[in-house]
């Protein structure tokens, strides 16, 4: 159950001037790196994961999560002002907000968003804090054949998460547990794939890796278009909505929310998808389901508010169960483990006044970035028109000197710098790189809990099958890898006629 | 890469091949690995998961290897452009040297004369603006991170 | 300014050979201190405790810095490579004594210059308040007459508390299965959750189920028993006398070439940190047995644990020679 009295002493946390500051600081920065196009909130959280090392567990963790709330409702931003989403969930806001940016309402797409962003965010960080322990206490009976079937189940959708092609999705994966089995063997105890050197025999440094992966590839792409940015020339207007321009979206703001929240849990689906939903069923039962796409104002609600919505049920299974549902949330996951906080539902047991501070600083995350965000966002805007000449080197110095700083260890400057390379490579061929880092996190998990199972069962396989609920996640985990599988073939028949044609 | 004709399009068929034969030699590999490591007492040794990966692996450069040699690899909508391709690959060289150096030569010098080149390398002609700024972002950089966060940067001595 | 450092080290070296009261006058700058653990855990905190009140005792001031990566022989490995001039000091913890035996460095201690052990703490036999074994000796029959069936949980291959239930394993001729976790926390929760037999733990990590009464202590490693567990008999007095007795240890360490006269500063140095008041009131909080030894005890102990270490590594199969 939820702990009021914990809750209120998280806020008390939260609240303290240090850490609010550190938090309207992660929220102004969120924003802006949202609101830049190419650079997203996982980005973000993975550059700044080294450097919040050294403020401290609460303060880091205020600062990125208000990183994350505030970059995935910054991407919005670009998506009315220029037609380019600033991150990949923003795609859907361009649908209405762009239109209505060339009608001269800017202003009033921007104000819409923003708040629709916040309340879709501060619903979904209630349900977070309300079933994330009813969750996690449940969790408490699991041991490792139980875990064993989540990270399958994780697994089993990982490929999902792709652009084009399932084919180079599973391959990305594939690849994530290769990655995973380099280091000590996690129950034998000794090395695998470490070419015999030292600096290898504790695995592939997973953060350095993600900065290489998330952030140096952006840059590199950003090196690549450096000529081709879009500039930013649509006036602005009022952003501030009045109360009954916001009355009439009640009900497309609900229905984002429960769209949100429910394909947020929903492994391998995150904001973006929950954005294409929200607005796909806002544009089906409306009277005038022709104005989308032309500037209608409820598209942009449905489509920020279900982006927001999703960000507590993303959360919700990585902090509970130590199971991560996206990018965001598997670099999420590696900051807490940076931090010394395990993800899983021994955290609720053994750090429940870190849990509960997490609840607050979500909550506070969301208004934060709400009153920002109505307050300046003709401000945040102008940053579309920084000169990328010198935005980008600063982006490649922030990766290198971080993964520096993470460990002292000049080698996870290589891992930066050989992942930056990979991750651009693979972005340039369709390669989605999430399926890869979700496997790195997942495998290991995998693996390690497998073999657990059989060494308890002294190696009889059937200790997945006759525990219930081992048993239980195991065949969802076969339903969802089969109905993914249907879906990926449907899409590409379709892509395949579309081809021929 | 070179630059095409817009009306032909570019396929990726060349970079599939390349990730096929990639996934096929990590494969190989691993299957070579994992005969050097002990046997288990029971199903569920260091080998099993590995060589499940392998499986894996060799399955998706397959299916990878027929697309690619179908002529159905997957359309590259912004082909690279010479220009491009080289200004990449300097700066790829460059960080490479950075990394290289950055312990021997010192935080701050090295990192100016990066920012220096990487800047300029992006097109930035303006030499005023150029210097202000790989002297002053090194410079900020170090007093706020290793003087005011404590965050433990590279040394930042100079080479003298 | 190398040039500088050195003649001023070399000034203060002399100053320190010719009067004796000099010795707080061995170092000009602060020393660096590195930890091969990430900031925040177990051996961090104590090395940061442990260097608190450094100013009082030698003059100048302590930084710790977090050297991780590769199960901690990166930052040990800096340490070794290090110049010899006194300001680079590191935590060496127990895994130095197996990195060589398992195939993953060549480093040892040898490598080191061994200055003071802080802490070493035995391993642990326990299980749930409702289990069936009252003694450890209930645990090995039952193992003896049901090969297998009795599953141990420990914290990670190759830790010292694996490494101890399989001695035991090997002396008295029973066949367990241990089942690895990745770190203390999770084994314990296994063995809580009834989904193991058995744990084998650093006391430290079950001291709060134990208070509680939902775990019970079936036997301790050691030569005596745990100061701070009277009432809980040595693996020997339960009936199973052990020759090798595998010990997690930390201890602090610098360079191999380093002065002699520095050398001793630092030995007398760690031993007035190993004694301040501030560093027993943790070890005590977290029950970490206190035990110090100087730089010479210190490499002997470090020579028997490597040929302790090397039966159990063989009967778990992790040797690689």
């Amino acid at each position: 159950m939820l702990d009021l009295a914990l809750l209120a002493k998280g806020f008390g946390t939260v609240f303290q001037p240090s850490h609010l500051f550190i938090l309207v600081l992660g929220t102004i920065g969120g924003i802006i790196v949202g609101a830049l196009p190419g650079l997203t909130a996982t980005m973000a959280i993975a550059l700044l994961i080294p450097f919040t090392f050294s403020m401290g567990p609460t303060a880091g963790i205020c600062m990125l999560l208000a990183v994350y709330t505030a970059g995935i409702y910054g991407g919005g931003i670009a998506s009315i002002l220029i037609r380019t989403p600033g991150t990949p969930a923003a795609v859907v806001t361009v649908l209405d907000g762009y239109p209505m940016a060339q009608k001269g309402l800017a202003g009033q797409a921007l104000g819409l968003a923003t708040v629709g962003s916040g309340i879709g965010g501060l619903f979904s960080a209630l349900c977070l804090a309300i079933f994330a322990p009813l969750l996690a206490a449940f969790a408490l009976r699991f041991s490792a054949p139980e875990f064993f079937a989540l990270a399958i189940l994780g697994l089993s959708v990982t490929v999902t998460l792709t652009g084009r092609s399932p084919l180079k999705g599973a391959l990305s994966a594939a690849f994530g547990l290769v990655i995973a089995m380099v280091g000590l063997d996690p129950i034998g105890g000794f090395p695998r794939f470490t070419f015999g050197t030292t600096e290898l025999a504790g695995g592939i440094a997973f953060v350095p890796m993600l900065i290489g992966l998330f952030s140096l590839s952006e840059a590199f792409r950003q090196i690549e278009i450096i000529e081709t940015v879009e500039r930013m020339t649509a006036k602005i207007g009022r952003v501030v909505p009045r109360i009954n321009e916001l009355v009439v979206h009640k009900w497309t703001m609900l229905r984002a929310c429960l769209i949100g929240i429910t394909v947020g849990v929903m492994p391998s689906m995150g904001p973006d998808t929950a954005a294409f939903m929200s607005y796909a069923e806002t544009k089906r039962s409306s009277d005038r389901p022709d104005d989308f796409g032309k500037g209608e104002p409820a598209g942009v609600v449905a489509a920020q508010t279900a982006e927001n919505a999703s960000t507590g049920g993303d959360v919700l299974p990585m902090i509970t169960l130590g199971v991560p549902g996206d990018a965001a949330t598997a670099v999420l996951m590696g900051a807490l483990i940076i931090h010394n906080l395990e993800p899983g539902p021994l955290l609720f047991r053994d750090h429940a006044d870190v849990v509960h501070m997490i609840f607050a600083a979500l909550i506070v995350a969301n208004i934060s970035f709400m009153v920002l965000g109505l307050l300046g966002a003709r401000y945040f805007a102008k940053v579309l028109n920084v000169d990328r000449r010198l935005l980008v080197p600063t982006i490649v110095l922030f990766s290198l000197v971080g993964a520096y700083a993470l460990n002292n260890n000049p080698s996870d400057v290589w891992v930066c710098l050989i992942f930056g390379i990979i991750g651009y490579l693979m972005q340039r061929y369709d390669f989605p790189i999430s399926p890869m880092v979700l496997a790195v996190i997942l495998g290991a998990m995998a693996e390690s809990n497998f073999r657990r199972s059989l060494a308890m069962s002294q190696g009889d396989p059937m200790i997945f099958l006759s525990r219930p609920i081992a048993c239980g996640i195991l065949i969802v985990a076969l339903l969802a890898a089969f109905s993914a599988i249907r879906r990926q073939i449907a899409l590409a028949r379709r892509v395949d006629a579309a081809g021929a044609r | 890469m070179n630059e095409q004709a817009s009306d032909r399009p570019v396929r990726m068929t060349v970079p599939d091949l390349a990730s096929a034969m990639i996934a096929a030699a990590v494969a190989v590999w691993i299957v070579i690995e994992s005969r050097r490591w002990p046997a288990p007492d029971f199903v569920g040794g260091p080998a099993v998961v590995p060589l499940l990966v392998a499986t894996v692996l060799f399955v998706c450069a397959g299916l990878l290897l027929r697309t690619a040699l179908m002529g159905r690899s997957a359309v590259v909508e912004e082909p690279l452009q010479a220009t491009q391709f080289r200004r990449i690959a300097i700066m790829v060289a460059a960080t490479a040297a950075y990394a290289g150096v950055l312990e021997k030569v010192g935080f701050l010098p090295a990192t100016m004369v990066y920012l220096a080149v990487f800047t300029a390398v992006l097109g930035l002609r303006d030499r005023r603006m150029l210097i202000g700024y790989s002297v002053l972002l090194p410079a900020a950089f170090y007093l706020l991170f290793a003087v005011v966060l404590k965050v433990p940067l590279p040394p930042a001595q100079w080479p003298l | 300014m190398t040039l500088d450092r050195r003649t001023l080290i070399a000034g203060a070296a002399l100053g320190s050979v010719l009067s004796a009261p000099a010795i707080a006058q061995t170092f000009q700058r602060d020393i660096t201190m590195v930890v091969p653990w990430a900031a925040g855990g177990g051996t961090d905190t104590l090395a940061r405790t442990l260097v608190k009140n450094a100013k009082q005792h030698i003059g100048v001031g302590i930084n710790v810095v977090n050297r991780t990566g590769g199960t901690g022989a990166v930052g040990m490995q800096s340490v070794s490579t290090a110049r010899g001039d006194g300001y680079t000091v590191g935590l060496i913890t127990f895994h130095l004594s197996a990195y060589r035996l398992m195939g993953l460095s060549q480093l040892s201690y040898r490598d080191f210059q061994p200055l003071a052990l802080l802490n070493r703490t035995p391993a642990a036999f326990s299980v749930k308040a409702d289990s069936p074994f009252k003694t450890l000796k209930d645990l090995v029959d039952y193992a003896k007459a049901n090969p297998g069936v009795v599953t141990i949980a420990n914290s990670g291959a190759g830790a010292n508390t694996h490494l101890s239930a399989a001695i035991l394993a090997k002396n008295t001729g029973i066949r367990l299965s241990f089942v690895p976790f990745d770190g203390g926390a999770p084994a314990r929760t296994a063995m809580v959750g009834g989904h193991v037999s058995a744990l084998v733990s650093g006391p430290d990590e079950v001291l709060q189920y134990v208070k509680t009464g939902q775990v019970r202590f079936l036997a301790m490693v050691g030569e005596q028993r745990h100061p701070s567990f009277p009432d809980v008999p040595t693996v020997a007095e339960a009936g199973f006398p052990i020759k090798e007795i595998i010990y997690d240890w930390r201890g602090v360490a610098g360079p191999k070439n380093m002065p002699a006269d520095i050398t001793r500063a630092l030995n007398d140095g760690f031993a007035k940190m190993a004694n301040d008041p501030d560093f027993i009131a943790l070890m005590d909080q977290v029950a970490l047995p206190r035990v110090y030894m100087n730089g010479a005890d210190f490499t002997t102990f470090l020579g028997t644990m490597e040929t302790s270490l090397e039966p159990a590594l063989a009967e778990v199969g992790l040797l690689r020679r």
